[in-house]
């Protein structure tokens, strides 16, 4: 699965990074600037250590000096050209070191045994803990004062950063299920590094390469900042230094090689970002969370409130990359009683997890509502403000979602979030709201409340898991509970479990409840009424024994037949509605 | 858990001998011109034979490193060559300089970084354009400009900081502030466009994610979602770049503390290198290895406190 | 059925939260302005001699055990904590100083030094011939570079308490001068041998090291003792010697008031002097000597020719070097040595004008038409010079190449004799300590211990001269064997400039290279250095 979706990922990368702007614009500045390096022999007369003592400190354009004369009489821009070549070959060496030492050793590491992964481990961390420019300056004997060899050295220094890297990605494709094919099927170790392997590890690492080589190129300049190294080596470093002294007389000789040096690192930085956002996957961009719309549904007719929720022709749109909307959901109108169960059925995609979304005000943010409106208890929630909309949910709508451990909050434990949400639909003391949760906990079927309420979500099953956040939507004692597919996720025999356990809070509170599914069975077990959906519109409405008995609509006929045709009810992967809207998104 | 820090402790340790001893040898390359050195300009051969042999650098190599840690275990890691100053003593307190300006501007760093990242990916738009660009800016202008603009402003028009030097805390903590405030914003200029650009892309990751959703169905207010849920979910990841932007700020130090004359521990590392002051250096390596130990321990238990699962994992 | 109405909630924290911040912020810095306010260090009150000096200086002192002193800007610290036995006067005059009055026996091998009555250490006792005797024996049984200077004395004698005589190898005419700075200090018999010496000083100088206000390598405070003899020449109760090594940092120090004497780069100047600076300039400080060294040719054939050496010293537009490179700030000269001394000869820079066809001449004269390929280590000081050093070779066609030398092996390498020449730049000393560097066949600067008949014999006499006056003629003649010779190729004089804070003056005018607080007077006041 994962190399499918890797793969699939992979052929648009290039192409996505080609339309990136960031990664455009950072990617052709860098070469740019390499090109100008390479180029400097032609792009000047001067050398980059020709002294010219009438061109000290001359200005812009004096003495053919295009960017003018430092202080001892040289072409800054010469300067600044050679000074680029020092850095491109600092981060050739210092990364291809890295990169050497630190994927052969950690698809050693990775892939090895434990023992071979232990040494590596040891020898890593003890590389790491030296103290990096200090031992530089240690070792100045050793390398002469000679960059290269000290950004092998250098190199060294930054390969456990890779060895880790690659080991983990390793580590973490080594057991997947066509790595082991490939080992039965008797190819040999190296060749399933080479041909697997590696294909996993290529994405990281171009990336980490942006990185090493913006590290390298600092340390270098660092160090000639510092006057280490020969005098005769152009670098961004000793003319930063250098301008430093004469900062006050002549600023623009700090300036000069101080944006340029910026210009390279904040290009490889940005570059490395933008090859991460197009290798693992789009870009994040930010989306607001609170997501009022946009949408005020002109005011209602004056005709008597008699159901608790009402959806009228509601429209939701997502904007396609082209800026055209598309209508997921189109005209939907359905309405719930207060106390009954309403089942909306549909297929994926059909637009009722959208619909359901829609009416606690969750929509994502790109979602716009084009039309319609959703009333409860009478009162109009589109256009409301997310202020307010917090104060309807938790307390008269309330939500159960279909995945549960996506849903919980896996660094707070269970109780924590329960007791956050409890004080949220109605005040009271922590020690109350820790009361009523453990209460809650013991109502919805768990055995050791007071354990459940300490444990955090990977310690509990998915039945567990599922329990406890019908137990949390409850809480406030909602009027309308949604529940999209709640049972989707769960195993067959939990499934059963828990949608008793729907029907017995249902009576219990006196609620109503939407119970978007795509499942006959379940819809049979616990709907008074059924709303059918396709392709964003409800087709029919009705009681259950209707509908079953004589389905109007042709699709739903189809919907009955394929559950009839099964012999098992069918389960979904449980991410494919997700999935699904995704895609549509995009 | 005892076990565990035990345990990390032990191997923090062996980790130290070992360090310090490959740094040993590699220094040991060069005690003649140690030797040289202390002596100074002039020195004849049988001179310098002298003084390597009053310093003890004419026994093997094995014996004087063994006679080093022999001592270092007793807590006495020798004087410097050049001052006579003792080791430890002095390390400590240069420490204090450089770990009050590197704590702060990490300090600084993270809530900075945080604010900003944390605006930038829950409300997107203006402010996450601001933030890309204060980060932008923050790779690109030198931060040595920055310190000496920030000097000229504060230090030489309206003498609100100093311009060079250190006020120890216990001496005067306002004036301690004043002298390290210009230090800790030139130190801050790197780190905050990276952890700034790795905390908005983890928080927009963890914003996407489901349970946010449902925390917003329980009525639970946006800022709680965002700070006490989603954001320490983030801090993961983002508290291992901020281990590596600690020692980079340890390295970056070096240059800050030489532009505003502090006595600091890079400083003191950076003379103590070029002089060849095997004590001083070695004293430095134990230090610099401890400290990386605790660090990376440090983070560790941060990073359990943060991600249940990797608490158990342990 | 109702809507459940929102229950109130509280305000925004957030908002509240950034409020107290900005608050506590703005309390901070109110705190700090404040304090700095308060603080404002060093400021010069003008009252006579409360004045503090706060002076900056560029290197970390080294230990302060007596016998491990080292010349250079540190001596500030070390010549205020101790006394020598005599002082040289900013002229580079010598007076007498712990010792009252001294006299050379007729042959010149025996020194007696009359030692000052009622002198104290710091601890309460007394300064005596003995105290003298042992500093003296321990600073000769120390490896060290004052160790160097008392190379030629055979024993030291303390034949009653204010009586010390030196016996000598033979006559050394550099004794006196160095008795003036570190070979001549004198430390407390009782601690100076402790390992706290190197950091707690006990001395009878002028003032006493306030170790508490003190931060190693840091600050150095010093504060001044009230019944010292010669407290005239002090006229800084206290002095506040701060270590800043880079330049940069210097001049904000003396900007912000953080100090109120230093020598600043030239590019400072004018905005020093625009904040109201008053600027000391001293011609001649240092120096760049690009040292021939293997005269004979043995490492590096063409040295060895006169007319290769020549034609270096032709290569070099000295002027242009000192107005473009320099900013007027030092001398052009082919001379080692310090222009306000007796050796240096105005017309002898003459002798070698910027030719460079003239020194291409040369060189195919001496058979080397296409010039030649040398190496040179590049050292801490050498740095920033090299690239023009690098041109003017190329330009008479000889390629110099660069080899990185770390710092703590600048010594080594130069005395390694690996290198047939080398650029130097550094501080100019006395007449005599110069000749012995440079010209004697065991000086260290003379890498390749070239010797030369007619020197040795002008050795000789400046060895044997006792009398200042006439010592200062043969040096004269030493310099002019050397210029020409072209046994270097001096290229220019580094000048420095002092810049003190209105009320103080600078009194050097770089005669004497010694550091001390002495050339640091008070504006309006006279002071003497003597007695």
């Amino acid at each position: 699965m994962t190399t499918a979706r890797t793969d699939a990922r992979r052929r648009p990368a290039l192409r996505r990074l080609l339309t990136d702007p960031q990664a455009m614009v950072s990617a052709s500045l860098l070469t740019v600037v390499v090109l100008l390096g390479l180029l400097a022999p032609a792009l000047t007369d001067h050398g980059a250590n020709q002294a010219n003592l009438d061109a000290v400190n001359v200005g812009i354009g004096d003495h053919g000096y295009l960017l003018g004369g430092d202080k001892s009489g040289r072409d800054i821009l010469a300067r600044l050209l050679y000074s680029i070549n020092t850095s491109v070959v600092s981060a050739l060496i210092g990364a291809s070191i890295a990169l050497a030492i630190g994927i052969t050793s950690g698809l050693i590491g990775g892939y090895f045994g434990r023992r071979v992964s232990g040494a590596a481990e040891w020898l890593f961390s003890l590389i790491m803990t030296f103290p990096g420019l200090l031992l530089l300056i240690i070792l100045m004997p050793v390398t002469k004062g000679d960059y290269r060899a000290t950004m092998v050295v250098f190199g060294v220094l930054l390969s456990p950063g890779i060895y880790r890297l690659v080991r983990n990605l390793v580590l973490g494709v080594k057991n997947e299920l066509y790595v082991d094919a490939a080992r039965v099927s008797g190819l040999p170790d190296r060749r399933i590094l080479r041909r697997h392997v590696l294909t996993v590890v290529r994405g990281p690492v171009i990336i980490a390469t942006a990185f090493l080589a913006g590290s390298s190129i600092a340390v270098q300049s660092g160090l000639a900042f510092l006057g280490l190294g020969s005098s005769t080596v152009p670098s961004f470093g000793a003319m930063i230094s250098e301008g430093f002294t004469n900062l006050y007389e002549e600023p623009l000789q700090f300036l000069w090689p101080s944006l340029v040096l910026g210009i390279i690192t904040a290009s490889l930085v940005l570059l490395g970002n933008a090859l991460r956002d197009a290798l693992e996957g789009g870009r994040p961009q930010p989306v607001r969370i609170v997501t009022t719309t946009g949408y005020r549904p002109p005011a209602a007719e004056g005709d008597a409130v008699t159901k608790l929720l009402t959806v009228n022709d509601l429209a939701i749109a997502y904007p396609t990359p082209t800026g055209e909307l598309k209508e997921v959901v189109s005209g939907v109108t359905l309405s719930v009683a207060a106390g009954e169960t309403l089942g909306l059925v549909g297929e994926s995609g059909s637009g009722k997890t959208q619909t359901a979304f829609a009416a606690l005000g969750v929509l994502p943010a790109e979602a716009v509502v084009i039309r319609g409106s959703i009333r409860l208890d009478g009162r109009e929630l589109l256009g409301l403000s997310e202020r307010e909309l917090r104060a309807v949910r938790g307390t008269s709508i309330a939500y159960v979602p279909q995945e549960p451990m996506s849903n919980l909050d896996p660094s707070c434990t269970v109780g924590a979030q329960l007791v956050e949400g409890v004080r949220a639909a109605m005040p009271m003391s922590r020690g109350e709201a820790r009361k009523r949760v453990l209460a809650l906990l013991a109502r919805c079927g768990i055995p050791d409340p007071e354990r459940t309420f300490r444990s955090y979500p990977h310690q509990i099953s998915g039945g567990m898991a599922q329990r406890v956040l019908i137990a949390g939507a409850v809480a406030g004692r909602p009027l309308l509970l949604i529940a999209d597919e709640p049972t989707t996720a769960l195993d067959v025999t939990v499934q059963a479990e828990v949608l008793d356990l729907l029907r017995d809070l249902q009576k219990d509170l006196n609620m109503a409840v939407l119970l978007v599914t795509h499942n006959f069975g379940v819809v049979a077990d616990i709907c008074g009424r059924v709303a059918v959906m396709r392709e964003g519109t409800v087709v029919e409405t009705g009681t259950t024994e209707e509908l079953f008995a004589v389905p109007k609509h042709p699709y739903t006929r189809g919907l009955l037949n394929s559950v009839l045709d099964e012999t098992t009810l069918r389960t979904d992967p449980p991410a494919a509605s997700a999935d699904a809207l995704e895609t549509e998104k995009r | 858990m005892t076990v565990y820090l035990l345990r990390r402790l032990t191997a923090g340790l062996a980790l130290a001998v070992l360090v310090t001893m490959i740094t040993f040898l590699l220094l040991s390359t060069s005690f003649d011109d140690v030797a040289g050195s202390v002596l100074g300009n002039g020195a004849a051969p049988h001179q310098i034979a002298a003084q390597k042999a009053q310093m003890g650098l004419d026994r093997p190599v094995a014996v004087q490193y063994a006679d080093w840690l022999a001592h270092a275990v007793r807590g006495d890691l020798g004087a410097s060559y050049f001052t006579s100053e003792p080791v430890r003593s002095a390390i400590t307190a240069r420490l204090g300089v450089t770990l009050s300006i590197v704590v702060v501007a990490l300090l600084a760093t993270s809530v900075i970084s945080v604010a900003l990242g944390v605006a930038a990916a829950a409300r997107g738009g203006a402010v996450d354009r601001f933030a890309q660009g204060a980060a932008m800016i923050g790779y690109v202008v030198p931060s040595l400009l920055v310190a000496i603009a920030l000097v000229y402003v504060f230090a030489i028009k309206m003498h609100v900081f100093p311009a060079t030097g250190y006020t120890d805390f216990s001496e005067s903590p306002s004036r301690w502030a004043g002298s390290i405030a210009i230090p800790v914003v030139a130190l801050m200029m790197g780190g905050v466009a990276g952890l700034t650009s790795q905390i908005r892309g983890a928080m927009i990751g963890e914003l996407r994610k489901d349970y946010v959703r449902t925390l917003r169905t329980r009525g639970i207010p946006t800022h709680s979602i965002v700070l006490r849920h989603a954001l320490r979910n983030a801090a993961g990841p983002a508290l291992t770049v901020l281990s590596l932007e600690f020692l980079q700020m340890l390295g970056g130090a070096l240059i800050i503390e030489q532009i505003f004359a502090l006595p600091g521990f890079g400083q003191y590392a950076f003379n103590a290198s070029l002089q060849g002051d095997v004590p001083i250096i070695m004293g430095i390596s134990l230090f610099g290895v401890l400290l990386v130990v605790a660090v990376n321990l440090v983070v560790d238990l941060l990073g359990g406190w943060l991600n249940p699962k990797a608490r158990m994992v342990r | 059925m109702r809507i459940r109405s929102s229950h109130p909630r509280p305000g925004r924290p957030p908002r509240q939260l950034s409020q107290a911040l900005a608050a506590a912020v703005a309390v901070a810095v109110l705190a700090t302005a404040t304090a700095a306010c308060d603080s404002t260090p060093a400021a010069t009150s003008n009252s006579g001699t409360d004045v503090t000096l706060a002076l900056s200086i560029l290197g970390t002192p080294n230990s302060f055990d007596p016998a491990q002193l080292i010349e250079g800007q540190q001596t500030y610290v070390w010549d205020s904590i101790f006394d020598t036995l005599l002082l040289q006067d900013n002229k580079g005059e010598l007076h007498p100083g712990a010792a009252q009055s001294w006299s050379y026996a007729k042959d010149g091998r025996t020194l007696t030094l009359k030692i000052r009555q009622g002198m104290k250490f710091s601890s309460g006792d007394p300064v005596d011939a003995n105290a003298v005797k042992a500093t003296l024996e321990r600073i000769r049984s120390t490896p060290g570079q004052s160790q160097l200077s008392l190379s030629s004395v055979s024993a030291v004698e303390a034949p009653d308490a204010s009586t010390v005589v030196i016996e000598l190898k033979q006559p050394d005419a550099s004794l006196l001068g160095a008795l003036s700075t570190s070979p001549g200090v004198i430390g407390d018999p009782k601690t100076m041998a402790n390992k706290s010496s190197a950091l707690n000083p006990v001395g009878s100088g002028p003032y006493i090291l306030d170790t508490k206000a003190t931060v190693n390598g840091s600050v150095y405070v010093l504060k001044r003792r009230d019944d010292y003899w010669n407290k005239k020449a002090y006229p800084f109760r206290t002095v506040k010697i701060r270590v800043i090594t880079d330049p940069t940092a210097s001049a904000n120090a003396l900007k912000a008031g953080e100090t109120n004497a230093g020598t600043a780069d030239v590019s400072q100047l004018p905005a020093l002097k625009a904040a109201g600076f008053q600027i000391t300039h001293v011609k001649a400080t240092a120096g760049a000597f690009l040292v021939l060294a293997d005269r004979a040719g043995t490492k590096l054939k063409p040295l060895g020719d006169l007319r290769v050496r020549k034609a270096i010293n032709m290569a070099f537009d000295r002027q242009k070097i000192v107005t473009q490179v320099l900013r007027g700030s030092g001398k052009a000269t082919d001379q080692l040595f310090n222009p306000q001394g007796g050796a240096y000869d105005q017309t002898l820079n003459k002798l070698y004008p910027y030719d460079v066809a003239g020194a291409e001449k040369l060189l195919s004269e001496a058979g080397y038409p296409n010039g030649f390929s040398v190496t040179m280590p590049s050292l801490v000081f050498t740095k920033s010079f090299e690239p023009i050093f690098t041109q003017a070779l190329a330009d008479i066609g000889i390629k110099a190449t660069w080899e990185p030398v770390p710092a703590q092996q600048t010594a080594s390498a130069v005395a390694s004799g690996k290198y047939p020449m080398f650029l130097l730049v550094e501080g100019l000393a006395s007449d005599a300590i110069m000749t012995r560097s440079f010209y004697t066949p065991t000086g260290f600067r003379n890498v390749f211990r070239t010797t030369d008949p007619k020197l040795t014999e002008l050795l000789g006499q400046a060895a044997r001269e006792l009398d200042p006056a006439k010592a200062a003629g043969i040096y004269r003649k030493i310099n002019e064997f050397g210029v020409e010779n072209a046994w270097l190729a001096p290229v220019f004089h580094l000048g420095s400039d002092w810049a003190t804070k209105k009320g103080i003056t600078y009194l050097g005018d770089g005669s004497s290279t010694m550091s001390t607080i002495r050339q640091f007077g008070v504006a309006g006041s006279s002071q003497q250095s003597g007695e």
